[in-house]
C-alpha cells in the first residue's frame, strides 16, 4: 500500500541515528524522493551504509557527545539544510526536549508532539492516562519511587516478587527483578546506574512481577486529524533479560475476544491522548488471559517489519507523511492482516558464552533475500562492529501463509547466512525455531524456548 | 562567550600538528596568519544553534599557525574532526596521558587486563564509593569495576588462572568513565604477602 504521491513538504531529511535503523529510514526516503542526510559519530564515519550518501560527523564516538547530543544534532540538520528529522529508535527518539529543540529551530521532528512524548516518556503518568481510556494495568507503585526505602514500603503492601523499572526507560534497560528483600538495595543501585547511563534519568518505579506472561504489543498509526488505526498485534515473548529476540504476528496465544477488545481500546486510548504518528502499546498477557498495559513507545519499533510484512504498509512512510501534515490514506477497513510474519534479531553476541558482546570485524557476510524473506541490515563484509553501541547487526523477517511456514522459511534463511569474524546469535535462533516448545507456542518471557542458558 | 571547547589535536609529524573541530557547527577563526599560539589561548569560535563557543588550544600544544580554514571567510560550516588549523610545532608534544599510563601499567609485576573493549567505571554508581582503592587486597571472584560494552554493564571480576588467589592493588590505570581496549591494563598488582 505504498502511496505513490511524493511528500511535498520535505526534500531533505536528517537521520539522527545509526546502523540498521538509519539504513532502514534511508530506504523509504529513496522511495519517496527525499534526500536523506546522516548525522553520524566519529566511530561510524565511513560505515558502508553511508557510501554514496550525504553525512555530517556531529561528534566523537561516545554517544553522549554525538547521538545523544541534542544541540549538535539539530545544528547538523540545519547546517545540511534538512527540513525534517527522523530520530529512529533508542538515543533521542523519545526525548521531548529534543523534539521541541527541533521544532524551535524549524526542523520537523518525525514523531508525536513533545507534550505527548512527555506524558508517555514518564511511565507513571502514561499508565494513568491509559487506565482512563479503558486499558487494564499491572499493579505497582503509585508513581516514581523516592528512594530505596520507599521501594521497600511499596513492596511490603504489594508483595514480592516485583520488577524495578526506569521511569524514562525502554528497551529493557534499567530493569531489575527483586525476589528477596535482601536483593533490593543492590538491584535498586544497578537499575539506577543503568537508567542514568541509558536515559539520563535515574528515577525508578516498580510493578508486581507477572511471571509466566507473554509480551504482546499493538501497533497504531494516528494522523493530525483524529484518524487512528491499529495494524494488529505482535508477540515478542522470546526474550533474554528483557531484550526481545524474536517477534511475530499474529499472537496465536491470544484469545480472539481479548484481542478484539484490546485493539479497540488501544485505538481509543491513542485518540484520547492526542497521539500522532506511529506508536506501540506494550502489554503483558497474564495467566488469566488478560492483556495488561505496560507502556506506550512513542517511536518506530525495532520489530516494525513484522507488521509491514503482514499489512504491506510502510510504517516509515506513514510516519513521514503524518509529520508532513497529510491525512492517513487508508481506513481501518482497508487494513488487511495477512498470513504470519516472524522476525529474529541477529546480535553480535556469543550465545555459547553467556551472550558476551562480540564486537569486531565481519570478515565475510552473505545474507540473501528470497521469496517471503526480508533482510534489514547495515553490515557487509569488512564492516567493523564498533564496541560503543548496541549489538544489533541484522534482522531477518519471514512471511508465510501460517506460523509453521514462516518459521521454516526463517530457519532456512538463517542456515544460509554466512557471517565470519564475529559471533552472532544465529545458533540460538536456529535452536529456538527447531524446538518443540517454540513450535507448540508453549513458553513465556522467563526462558528462551529451546535454549538452555 | 562564557562557553568554550578545546580544539582536538592530531599529530601529523615531528613538527606538524592539526587542530580539529570539537563539534559540528559554524566556525570562525580569530587567529592571525603566522601567529604563535599556545595552550589555553582562544583562536576561534564555533556556533552551535546560535550559541558561540570559544575554541581554545589544548594542553601540550604550541606552534605557529601555517594554515587556517577560516582565514579567508568567516562562518564556515564544519563537522566534528575537520581540520581547522595546521600548526608548525617547534618542540615535540608530550605523549598522551593514556599512553603513558598504559606504559606504567606494563611495568607492573602483575596486571589485570580488560577482557573486552568498553567503558570502565570504578564505582557502582556516581554516588557510591569505588569498588576498590590502591592498597586494597583483591580476592579471586571479587568485583573490581564495571565495563559498559554495547550499552550493557558487565561486572569486571578479578579472576584468571595466571592471577594469584589474592593480590594488592598498586594502581588503577583507567579513570572512571575512560574507554579501554581489550587487553589494556586495568589494575597494576603485587602478589599479596610481600614482594
Amino acid at each position: 500500500m505504498l502511496r505513490c504521491a511524493p511528500v511535498e513538504r520535505f526534500r531533505r531529511l536528517f537521520i539522527a541515528n545509526r546502523g540498521e535503523v538509519a539504513a532502514r529510514i534511508a530506504r523509504t526516503c529513496d522511495d519517496l524522493g527525499i534526500t536523506p542526510v546522516f548525522g553520524v559519530s566519529e566511530a561510524d564515519r565511513g560505515a558502508p551504509y553511508l557510501r554514496g550518501r550525504e553525512s555530517v560527523v556531529v561528534g566523537p564516538s561516545r554517544s553522549n557527545e554525538s547521538y545523544l547530543a541534542r544541540e549538535r544534532i539539530v545544528q547538523g540538520a540545519i547546517q545540511t539544510r534538512c527540513s525534517a528529522l527522523h530520530p529512529g529508535w533508542g538515543f533521542l527518539a523519545e526525548d521531548p526536549l529534543f523534539a521541541s529543540l527541533c521544532e524551535a529551530h524549524g526542523v520537523t521532528f518525525i514523531g508525536p508532539s513533545a507534550s505527548v512524548m512527555q506524558t508517555l516518556g514518564r511511565k507513571t503518568p502514561a499508565k494513568g492516562a491509559m487506565a482512563k481510556a479503558g486499558l487494564k494495568l499491572i499493579p505497582g507503585s503509585p508513581g516514581v519511587l523516592r528512594n530505596v526505602d520507599h521501594a521497600a514500603e511499596v513492596i511490603e503492601s504489594l508483595g514480592l516478587p516485583v520488577l524495578l523499572k526506569a521511569e524514562s526507560g525502554g528497551g529493557g534497560r534499567g530493569m531489575r527483578v527483586v525476589r528477596d528483600s535482601a536483593e533490593l538495595k543492590e538491584a535498586y543501585a544497578s537499575a539506577q546506574a543503568e537508567a542514568r547511563a541509558a536515559f539520563a534519568d535515574d528515577r525508578l518505579y516498580l510493578e508486581k512481577l507477572i511471571e509466566g506472561g507473554r509480551h504482546i504489543e499493538i501497533q497504531v498509526l494516528a494522523d493530525e486529524y483524529g484518524h487512528v488505526v491499529h495494524l494488529g498485534e505482535r508477540d515478542c515473548s522470546v526474550q533474554r533479560k528483557h531484550q526481545k529476540l524474536i517477534e511475530e504476528s499474529p499472537a496465536l496465544v491470544l484469545d480472539d475476544a481479548e484481542r478484539a477488545r484490546t485493539l479497540d481500546a488501544a485505538v481509543r486510548a491513542t485518540r484520547a491522548i492526542g497521539y500522532t504518528g506511529a506508536g506501540t502499546m506494550e502489554f503483558l498477557l497474564d495467566e488469566g488471559g488478560t492483556l495488561r498495559f505496560m507502556e506506550m513507545n512513542a517511536r518506530l519499533q525495532v520489530e516494525h517489519p513484522v507488521t509491514e510484512m503482514r499489512t504491506g504498509i510502510d510504517l516509515v512512510e506513514a510516519q513521514i507523511r503524518i509529520a508532513a501534515g497529510e491525512p492517513l490514506w487508508f481506513s481501518q477497513d482497508d487494513v488487511e492482516l495477512r498470513g504470519h510474519a516472524i522476525e529474529c534479531r541477529i546480535n553480535a553476541e556469543d550465545p555459547s558464552n553467556a551472550f558476551a558482546p562480540s564486537p569486531g570485524v565481519i570478515e565475510r557476510w552473505e545474507a540473501i533475500e528470497t521469496d517471503g524473506i526480508r533482510i534489514d541490515t547495515h553490515v557487509e563484509g569488512g564492516y567493523e562492529v564498533p564496541p560503543h553501541y548496541d549489538s544489533l547487526v541484522c534482522k531477518v523477517i519471514a512471511w508465510g501463509p501460517d506460523r509453521n511456514a514462516a518459521c521454516d522459511r526463517l530457519a532456512k534463511t538463517l542456515r544460509e547466512i554466512r557471517c565470519d569474524g564475529i559471533s552472532t546469535t544465529i545458533p540460538m535462533h536456529l535452536s529456538v525455531l527447531a524446538s518443540k516448545a517454540f513450535r507448540d507456542n508453549r513458553y513465556d518471557t522467563r526462558a528462551v524456548p529451546g535454549w538452555g542458558d | 562567550m562564557t562557553h568554550a571547547y578545546l580544539l582536538g589535536t592530531v599529530r601529523r609529524g615531528p613538527t606538524e600538528s592539526e587542530l580539529t573541530a570539537p563539534t559540528v557547527g559554524i566556525f570562525t577563526s580569530t587567529a592571525s596568519p603566522g601567529e604563535l599560539v599556545s595552550a589555553g589561548q582562544v583562536i576561534g569560535r564555533i556556533e552551535v544553534l546560535a550559541v558561540k563557543y570559544a575554541l581554545r588550544v589544548p594542553n601540550g600544544v604550541a606552534g605557529r599557525v601555517t594554515s587556517d580554514v577560516g582565514r579567508d571567510r568567516t562562518r564556515v560550516p564544519v563537522q566534528y574532526g575537520d581540520t581547522l588549523f595546521t600548526l608548525s610545532t617547534a618542540s615535540k608534544v608530550d605523549a598522551t596521558a593514556s599512553a603513558s599510563s598504559q606504559a606504567e601499567g606494563a611495568e607492573a609485576k602483575l596486571s589485570f587486563l580488560a577482557p573486552m573493549s568498553g567503558r570502565f567505571y570504578s564505582r557502582p554508581s556516581p554516588a557510591e564509593a569505588a569498588f576498590i582503592r590502591p592498597g586494597d587486597t583483591v580476592q579471586q571472584g571479587q568485583t573490581v569495576g564495571l565495563l559498559e560494552v554495547m550499552k550493557t554493564f558487565n561486572r569486571l571480576v578479578y579472576q584468571g588462572e595466571s592471577l594469584p588467589e589474592s593480590a594488592v592493588v598498586q594502581r588503577i590505570l583507567p579513570n572512571d568513565g575512560d574507554d579501554v581496549v581489550r587487553g589494556d591494563v586495568i589494575l597494576a598488582l603485587e602478589p599479596a604477602g610481600g614482594k
